[in-house]
């Protein structure tokens, strides 16, 4: 047992190392085939020495590939989805969290839900984002609630470089599913603007085969249709003197059939309109930045008959000093105005939060980041949360460097709103839970005029305490502070990149083993105690291969996501899986006004039969053909 | 050797002619079985076997048996004939042979949250709660009637007072306890209509019968009922009141076979198990036995064990305490999640 929990990390790692020693040449980056974006701002993870951030960029014409932000992480990050079908509810676990550990951001807006404390990661197309960073840890101290196990931050930006350009996307797959994209942005003397709208109809009519059902026979899904509909608005205006004002807005609706669990014939439907909108005035001085955001995101969830109304209003301002060459700082205060009207009470709450973050540069080679943050909810101090991080480069020549980074840090959840109020069950004496975080990692980049690669390896290791756990009692459940978890494991990320004449030939692999614990559970639990949680595999394993000659490119991908176990006793487990893809694509130019891209992939290549949760049937092979065009 | 294969041939013929034939019980037909309800949203549900002679523990025999999971939750096990009927509120019935836990056939389609069932002739009726409305009432339950005992569609739906829970077969009457309307219904198999109904106190669940009565359990926040029914106009004959306060909501006790009720207290701080005397009306144990995360009773008459299933918070699986008849813990057993109920062949 002990060897099968130590070995396999490691043979996967050096599995995945022998091809990149194999090589004997160049470069790397951190990100995955990204466009340059602008951003005026001092972006937060500046403040992150000795911590992880992936930057995922994806160009228009791999865009549409992924319908969603579920979609395109679980693609294409070792970062593990849980998705009860295509098209329907999907919640991120980073580092062995649970779906409410890890913060999301649009725009620098908290957008988890107050009232369940979690993202629906299958609501966000990917129309709405031009960047995804992944935050891989525990980063209180940086982001604030909820960011426990990691922070996911989407952001647009509108590319100065380009005065006029409208772009159509539509997209036919599988199953009568269908979607399309229309997106115009100009610039006009200072002031530069995009609108961008997008319809997805995925009618989700994929087969599967009826375990439920005697003599399991194959049947067609019929009630997992998903009709999405779009508007997102960014502005961006130089003012002079330094100064930008943004404004970004994202109205979205989504309706959903609910995709019953097999064996059960429910029929519910769930429909969701998102309002988002966010305005950033920032200053650039010589030595100063000061940035002053306000923030309203508005949820109205109806699932069935009941609608459950929240919203959320942000203000905040914050300033960045360059005292010197050395020393870097920013300190900043936020409000945020929580309202809930659910279907079983209301309530409204304020948070006020103040934080410091400063990085001291005593060498060119060493870094240092100190963060701290308080924040007062209703007017009392939830625990105080630091966090300080270090970055050492111990070796660097022209085309190589070596890297040495750690950090420990304190994260931090409020108990939700549905937590402490729901009828019947809410628990208004919750605590916060609250967690501790370590963590180790080695980075080595190379580059040279035609290659170039990285490797990252980290090592972490988390103590949750007062995790939330909703347990009967009596006729009701309520949610109490019973369990303390305990999360270690490694992540490796490894990309490369080869150019050698018209051959642009690319390589990424990311692997992440995780291991659980119970280290305290509620009365009468203790056959979790020492356990794995639910939906946790040990493993995760994505690689993908890219190639691109002239006007044409390809990719291979592939993942495997480990065993999970359904219950928290470790009794019950789903089988690992694998699953397969490929795609092709061709740049065209008609006349000298249209630009495009056409494109066919195919997923689930080998036709898998697997369930990500339990009697939760996922699609078989299927196929998408695109076509992006540039006006 | 001739003289030998005669005498065995004679001895065999003496053997059939004068013992019963002698059919090997099934593996499931001896011990007990633990219905394990599921949780919800997981549709978990399945049946453990527990093995009184070795005692070892066997689980998920549909799934080992049939090679797909049962999905579903299941509410009820019901026993008619050679077959089991596991009844889903999820939405369906799964028959089972006894013997070996083999599918023989299934009742689906039009099943919303099936219940319980039972056999009268040829027949099956399931009752259902049928729909929820937006004030989470059930105003369109049904009783499913199929037209065949090992399954198929459903032939007929006789609307039912709400919340149609426990059945019982009572001359030629089908006894059904509807819970929100707190009302029994009296069923006519053969023309499938409702005859009569007979108002109880508290909400009643389950059937049961005891020295050639049929009794009908019901209770409420402050007690537990148990009404005796006239067997001819099917009204309650006499009612046993014990004072009782949070009886466990989804109605689960366990009969001893001999006038002795246990049900489940769900008090402050733990969980109680009271021993309740029909004899004489009283309650005659307040604190048989005490725990946590107690949801369902059983009781072997031969061994006089007292079967409690416990749910661990419905965060994994559950387990079995079995606990002799001076309420001392023999031993516990791992079971499936939620273990609701329990039956010994």
């Amino acid at each position: 047992m002990a060897a099968e929990k130590i070995g396999v990390p490691i043979l996967a790692i050096l599995w995945l190392l022998l091809p990149v020693w194999g090589f004997s040449q160049e470069l790397l980056r951190d990100t995955v085939d990204l466009d340059p974006v602008e951003v005026a701002a001092v972006p937060m993870s500046t403040f992150a020495y000795g911590q992880r951030v992936r930057t995922l960029g994806f160009s228009e014409a791999e865009g549409p590939a992924a319908v969603s932000l579920g979609d395109l992480l679980q693609d294409r990050t070792g970062l593990f989805i849980r998705s009860y079908g295509p098209g329907m509810t999907a919640s991120l676990s980073m580092r062995g969290t649970s779906a409410g550990h890890n913060a999301l951001f649009w725009n620098g807006l908290p957008v988890n839900s107050p009232s369940l404390g979690q993202a629906d990661y299958s609501i966000f197309p990917m129309a709405g984002m031009d960047q995804v960073d992944i935050h891989y840890g525990s980063a209180g101290a940086l982001y604030g609630t909820d960011a426990i196990g990691g922070a996911v931050h989407l952001s647009t930006s509108l590319p100065v470089n380009k005065k006029r350009n409208t772009s159509v996307t539509t997209q036919l797959g599988s199953f009568g599913n269908w979607r399309q994209e229309i997106s115009h942005q100009q610039r006009i003397k200072s002031i530069s603007f995009r609108t961008s709208l997008y319809r997805n109809a995925l009618a989700n009519r994929f087969s599967y085969t009826d375990w439920a059902s005697q003599d399991t026979p194959v049947r067609y899904q019929d009630h997992a249709a998903v009709n999405q509909l779009g508007w997102v608005q960014d502005l961006r205006a130089d003012i002079g003197e330094g100064q930008v004002l943004k404004a970004s807005l994202w109205l979205g609706e989504i309706q959903r059939e609910i995709q019953p669990v097999l064996g059960s014939s429910g029929r519910d439907t769930q429909e969701d309109v998102n309002l988002r909108a966010v305005v950033d005035y920032i200053k650039n001085g010589q030595k100063t930045t000061w940035n002053i955001k306000a923030g309203l995101v508005r949820d109205r969830m109806a699932f069935n008959r009941e609608v459950n109304l929240t919203l959320q209003a942000l203000l905040a301002a914050d300033v960045d000093w360059e005292l010197s060459d050395k020393w870097q700082s920013r300190s900043g205060v936020r409000y945020t105005r929580i309202q809930g009207d659910l279907s079983t009470y209301s309530r409204t709450e304020q948070r006020i939060e103040m934080y410091q973050a400063t990085n001291y540069k005593p060498l060119d080679n060493l870094g240092f980041s100190l963060q701290l943050r308080q924040l007062l909810h209703e007017g009392k101090p939830v625990p105080f949360t630091p966090g300080l991080g270090v970055s050492w480069t111990f070796f660097k020549n022209p085309v190589q460097q070596w890297e040495l980074s750690g950090n420990g840090s304190k994260g931090f959840k409020v108990p939700t709103l549905n937590d402490r109020y729901w009828v019947p069950g809410g628990n208004p004496d919750l605590a916060s839970e609250q967690s501790w975080s370590k963590e180790l990692g080695l980075n080595q980049k190379f580059n040279n005029n035609n290659l170039q690669f990285s490797n990252r390896l980290s090592l972490f290791h988390m103590s949750v305490d007062n995790w939330i756990i909703w347990l009967p009692e009596e006729s009701y459940w309520t949610p109490k502070n019973v369990r303390k978890v305990v999360s270690k494991g490694l992540e490796y990320f490894m990309e490369w990149e080869l150019r050698q004449g018209k051959w642009d030939l690319g390589w990424e692999a990311d692997y992440a083993w995780t291991h659980t614990s119970n280290r305290s559970v509620a009365a009468g639990n203790e056959l979790e105690l020492g356990k794995q949680l639910p939906y946790v595999p040990r493993h995760k394993v994505q690689l993908r291969w890219n190639v691109k000659k002239d006007r044409f490119s390809g990719f291979v991908s592939g993942q495997y996501t480990g065993e999970r176990f359904v219950t928290s006793d470790n009794r019950t487990a789903l089988p690992a899986f694998s699953l397969w893809g490929a795609g092709i694509s061709h740049d065209f130019a008609w006349k000298e006004w249209v630009t495009g891209t056409v494109g066919l992939q195919v997923h689930n290549v080998w036709d898998t039969d697997y369930q990500i949760l339990r009697l939760r049937p996922m699609p078989g092979r299927n196929f998408q053909f695109s076509i992006h065009l540039d006006l | 050797m001739k003289l030998a294969s005669k005498i065995l041939f004679f001895s065999l013929l003496v053997s059939c002619g004068t013992d019963p034939v002698e059919i090997p019980r099934g593996a499931y037909e001896k011990g007990v079985l633990v219905i394990n309800e599921g949780a919800f949203g997981a549709n978990d549900g399945e049946i453990y076997h527990y093995d009184t002679e070795t005692g070892e523990v066997e689980s998920s025999i549909f799934e080992k048996t049939n090679a797909r999971p049962f999905a579903g939750l299941i509410q009820n096990m019901r026993s008619f004939g050679a077959y089991h009927y596991l009844v889903a509120n999820t939405g369906k019935v799964e028959i089972v042979r006894s013997s070996d836990f083999m599918s023989v056939g299934a009742v689906e389609g039009e099943l919303l949250n099936s219940r319980s069932l039972v056999a009268s002739g040829e027949k099956l009726f399931i009752s259902d709660w049928g729909a929820y409305d937006e004030a989470w009432n059930n105003p369109d339950s049904f009783i499913a009637v199929v037209n065949d005992l090992e399954g198929g569609s459903i032939a007929n739906k006789i609307d039912i007072a709400s919340r149609p829970e426990g059945l019982i077969i009572s001359g030629n009457r089908i006894l059904v306890a509807c819970q929100q309307d707190q009302v029994i219904s009296v069923l006519n198999p053969e023309n499938e209509t409702v005859e009569k109904t007979v108002p109880v106190s508290g909400t009643p669940f389950y059937f049961f019968e005891y020295a050639n009565h049929t009794y009908l359990y019901a209770n409420d926040a402050e007690n537990v009922y148990v009404h005796q029914i006239d067997p001819v106009t099917f009204e309650v004959d006499e009612t046993h009141t014990f004072g009782v306060a949070n009886s466990i909501y989804n109605g689960n006790f366990a009969h001893s076979g001999g006038g002795e009720l246990f049900v489940i207290s769900n008090q402050a701080n733990e969980d109680v198990v009271i021993k309740l005397s029909l004899s004489t009306g009283t309650v005659v144990e307040e604190r048989f036995y005490s725990g946590n995360n107690f949801y369902g009773l059983g009781y072997d008459e031969a061994t006089q064990t007292l079967f409690i299933g416990e749910h661990a918070g419905w965060q994994g699986n559950g387990s079995v305490l079995r606990v002799n008849s001076a309420g001392e813990l023999i031993d516990q057993l791992p079971v499936g999640r939620g273990p609701s109920g329990f039956y010994f062949p």
